[in-house]
């Protein structure tokens, strides 16, 4: 391989693998001071860095006022007010507060709560909770549900359904939950969070795109040999050439 | 090499076809029910989570059981129990009969997880066939564990403690 062609090669193997050098370096170190930066203890607080990590809600939150307090779903969670009591599955639809029970009604199955945000008991098909729920109201002591098109009454303690009609039932409506409780619950929701050394590491090794980026960084490693070889080479010829040109001179 | 590279493929394509199927609802818990009670269903009941009972469940658990309240079926000496644990991140559904403080039946009817499924077959449930509680926790059988599956079989196996307990304050 002549010179010119080493060269060339290198100084554009240089140039690509400068910026993974960079990114490595600066990765690199910052993971050698992790102490002393700090980096476990400080989370990120980015959305699409926490959407990566699928750490951040997929669903906006679903909020019912019931009886001054609020119940809200944020995709499999329910939030009595700003605290967690427990995941479920089905789609929210309201809340009513009956005999000193709150009820979050969902598209299949009631959700009994105290005035804790303890969760009672979940009641469904099996328990006779009729399926297709659209909305829940009450009207004086009994809980009413929109079943596929068909009003359901029932009392407290659901064990028996009858057809009934819509005349008197207050629904339950959405509500807006204010800035500083949204806050609240999606913190929860994220938990502790994502430490930035976690970010830095996936970066440092590509993780943080997937499989892709492991093989990039893979590459890159390999770009890192063959800049090695291709230096040493051009050194090589380079002698040869010299020692060449010195001979000939004598 | 061209065989051995198609032979992957369709093992990889089994696998990736195996996977969802593990997941899902094996059996609708009202279908289960009718299957124990013959299609007569007998009237639900209620168990409250409190006091020794909440107690109890925490030290089996490890945790509290998230509900006050667990419903469950009874006829004569048999009671129908449909509980969930989460085994590494989400709920199994487990039904349990147990009849005359003896496991009679554990089926798996809902697994949401996607790994450790292997503990619907037979082979692991059957394992829990006349269990019966002895002192701190236990089961006065062992049940094998599955490679890969830890954690479900241990969910399952606290369920199963936790309905014969359940058992015993119901049958007092």
């Amino acid at each position: 391989m002549k010179l010119n062609a080493i060269v060339s090669a290198h100084k554009i193997i240089g140039m690509v693998a400068t910026i993974f050098i960079v990114l490595l370096s600066v990765t690199g170190i910052l993971l050698m001071h992790t102490e002393d930066l700090d980096l476990a203890e400080s989370y990120i607080e980015s959305e699409s860095v926490l959407a990566i990590y699928d750490i951040a809600p997929d669903t906006d939150p679903v909020t019912y006022q019931v009886n001054k307090n609020y119940i809200t779903q944020l995709d499999d969670r329910i939030y009595f007010n700003e605290l967690q009591s427990a995941r479920h599955e089905d789609k929210l639809i309201g809340g009513i507060y009956i005999e000193g029970i709150y009820l979050a009604g969902f598209t299949s199955s009631i959700m009994l709560l105290t005035d804790e945000g303890e969760v009672i008991e979940t009641l469904d098909q099996l328990h006779g909770v009729p399926a297709k729920i659209s909305a829940i109201g009450k009207s004086n002591n009994s809980i009413i549900v929109n079943a596929d098109g068909f009003m359901k009454r029932t009392d407290i303690n659901m064990t028996t359904w009858t057809d009934t009609l819509q005349t008197g039932v207050s629904w339950s409506e959405q509500a807006q939950l204010s800035d500083d409780a949204l806050d609240s619950i999606l913190k929860s929701y994220i938990g502790e969070g994502l430490p930035l050394e976690r970010v830095i590491l996936d970066v440092h090794s590509g993780r943080i795109l997937g499989t892709v980026g492991v093989i990039i960084v893979d590459l890159a490693v390999v770009l890192f040999l063959v800049l090695s070889i291709s230096g040493w080479m051009a050194w090589y010829k380079k002698r040869e050439l010299q020692k060449l040109i010195d001979e000939e001179e004598n | 090499m061209k065989r051995n590279v198609n032979y992957l493929l369709f093992i990889s394509l089994c696998i990736y076809a195996i996977y969802p199927a593990a997941r899902g609802t094996y059996q609708e818990p009202e279908d289960f029910l009718n299957e124990v009670f013959n299609n007569n269903i007998p009237q639900v009941e209620k168990l409250w989570i409190k006091g020794e009972v909440r107690d109890k469940v925490r030290s089996v658990l490890d945790h509290d059981l998230g509900v006050l309240r667990v419903s469950y079926w009874r006829k004569e000496n048999r009671t129908a129990w449909i509980l969930e644990e989460i085994g590494k991140s989400l709920p199994i559904t487990v039904g349990i009969v147990v009849n005359d403080n003896k496991i009679e039946t554990v089926r798996i009817l809902i697994f949401r997880e996607s790994r450790g499924w292997e503990v619907r077959y037979p082979f692991f449930t059957d394992q829990f066939s006349e269990a019966t509680l002895v002192d701190n926790n236990e089961l006065e059988n062992g049940i094998d564990g599955i490679s890969g599956a830890t954690l479900s079989v241990r969910a399952v196996t606290r369920l199963t403690i936790l309905a014969l307990y359940f058992h015993q304050q119901v049958s007092q």
